[in-house]
């Protein structure tokens, strides 16, 4: 079987055109003549500048690339992913397209060294670059997605964050003081609730001690309020020194401490607390090279002895805080319940 | 790190390469209308499960940089890749197109160019010393990242690298790449067999 080259070459999906390295046309096949919309027979001997408009930069390097062919006996290459075309052809694409022109991979193959001539081989890859093109144009709008996602995720962690952080602070103002950072009142209450409740069920006793410096009025008037705060932020630190981290330092107001102490054996280990409180608050306090003495008195309770709610409770340590000034001050009293008739 | 080649047969692949790289630069000198002088410091090879981090090393502080694939065909067949560094591609484009601003298609179709004629010459004179039949496929150029190496396709297929480091010297500047021959056993094998019959 004899083969026809000539027709095998016009059914190829891929164009052909022969030229030297003067760029002057020796042949180029169907698929050229239809995609350029000219006729073979009229091109051949014509120079490829007469036939296809060629940017001088392109042109450029095409000559480079057709010498490099000639010089390696190698196939050179113009790939449309970074030259998008060389020859300015009709894409065949039916749907809108990207692309102006058809984005071609040019491979330049030597066809005859002696004379000079290359084969230049044109696959029409404006699909393939289509496809690329939305590729990326997704590639790019996904990253600008996830950009713009992360950037609001770091905005509601840092919104988060700070809502956190005033939640603490708005929690802090209301159960702490603001001078000692001792519980409040409110935080005592609900700490004496629990004890309350879970003393309740499981027999277990636990005190109130109730602190009240001694002559403090005449401390804070004689030598102003800023000393009488230094006074008691010193104090709180004594107490929260002297007693367990799981018993509560509350400042009840004024010059007023109440600390519940959880746990406990007997009336004994409050009143070797009480004891402790009381000498150890003797030590002089160093204020502003002053060396300024306080005492306290101290009233107690027991639970479930001296009464069963906040209220009861307190009220037995303020009776008993009220005979402790009463001794003279400087000491603590245990609640005593009056003899029923 | 494996050594493929034994003293002797590295000396030869160098002069070899030599060759190879001398008709190349002519043809760079041409192109560039300059003098062009291209010469390889440093030959060495690795297995290829090393290619990843041979690229890291020789990228030094550089993150990103351009890598171009271009397959060969036949009787000897494989892969070379290059890895150029953004100044060292810019440069090249730069000298090649004599213009002001390049984008980054320039450089990308700048460094096809460069590389597909040190890939041919190359390549080129191993076919010929082992009387092999090549064909070359389309070549492919990407920007990459060290950052997202693991992100990437891997390359299959091959078992060997020969890591050639290419340095072209054109006016004042010092253009570096990275040249990676990959082959399987059979086609390393037969490279240094012919080598020692030389």
């Amino acid at each position: 079987m004899s083969i026809h080259y000539e027709t095998l070459i016009d059914s190829i999906n891929v164009g052909i055109i022969t030229v030297d390295a003067d760029l002057t046309i020796h042949y180029i096949n169907k698929w050229v003549a239809v995609h350029s919309k000219i006729d073979p027979d009229d091109v051949q001997g014509q120079n490829l500048l007469n036939v296809f408009e060629i940017p001088e930069e392109k042109l450029k390097s095409l000559k480079r690339h057709i010498k490099a062919a000639l010089t390696l006996h190698s196939p050179s290459f113009l790939t449309a992913d970074a030259n998008g075309y060389l020859l300015a052809m009709q894409h065949s694409m039916t749907i809108k397209s990207a692309f102006e022109f058809m984005q071609q991979d040019v491979t330049i193959v030597p066809y005859d060294l002696e004379k000079k001539i290359v084969t230049m081989l044109i696959y029409d890859q404006t699909t393939l670059m289509e496809e690329k093109s939305k590729c990326n144009k997704e590639s790019t709008e996904l990253a600008r997605a996830v950009k713009i996602a992360n950037a609001t995720i770091r905005k509601l962690e840092t919104a988060r964050n700070k809502l956190v952080k005033q939640q603490d602070m708005i929690y802090k103002q209301a159960h702490y003081d603001h001078l000692t950072s001792l519980a409040n009142r409110t935080l005592l209450h609900q700490r004496l609730q629990l004890l309350i409740e879970s003393n309740l069920s499981s027999g277990k006793k636990f005190g109130v001690l109730f602190l009240d410096l001694d002559n403090f009025k005449e401390i804070n008037d004689s030598l102003g309020h800023d000393i009488g705060d230094m006074i008691l932020i010193n104090v709180a630190k004594t107490l929260l020194l002297a007693t367990r981290k799981t018993d509560t330092v509350a400042r009840f107001g004024g010059d007023e401490f109440i600390i519940l102490v959880d746990d406990i054996e007997s009336e004994e280990v409050l009143r070797h607390i009480a004891s402790k409180l009381v000498t150890n608050l003797q030590q002089p306090i160093r204020v502003h090279h002053m060396d300024i003495g306080v005492t306290t008195s101290i009233g107690i309770s027991l639970f479930p002895n001296h009464g069963k709610d906040f209220n009861q409770l307190i009220k037995s340590a303020d009776v008993a805080l009220y005979e402790a000034k009463a001794a003279g001050r400087n000491t603590y009293k245990v609640f005593t319940a009056p003899l029923k008739p | 790190m494996v050594q493929h080649f034994n003293p002797q047969q590295e000396d030869i692949l160098k002069e070899l390469i030599n060759v190879s790289f001398g008709l190349a630069a002519s043809l760079i000198g041409d192109m560039l209308d300059n003098y062009a002088k291209l010469h390889l410091p440093e030959i060495s090879s690795i297995d290829i499960l090393n290619l990843n981090g041979k690229i890291i090393e020789v990228l030094g502080r550089e993150n990103e940089f351009y890598l171009t694939k271009q397959r060969f065909l036949g009787s000897f067949n494989g892969e070379v890749l290059f890895v150029f560094n953004p100044y060292s591609a810019h440069v090249f484009t730069h000298l090649l197109l004599q213009q002001t601003t390049c984008d980054d298609n320039d450089i990308k179709s700048s460094i096809l160019e460069l590389t597909n004629i040190i890939t041919s010459a190359c390549i080129g004179k191993f076919c010929e010393i082992i009387h092999g039949e090549t064909i070359f496929k389309v070549p492919s150029i990407e920007k990459r990242d060290v950052l997202e190496m693991d992100k990437y396709d891997k390359i299959e297929g091959y078992d060997n690298v020969i890591v050639i480091k290419t340095a072209l010297d054109i006016e004042k500047e010092n253009i570096l790449g990275h040249m990676f021959i990959l082959l399987n056993n059979e086609m390393l094998e037969q490279l240094k067999q012919t080598i020692d019959r030389l």
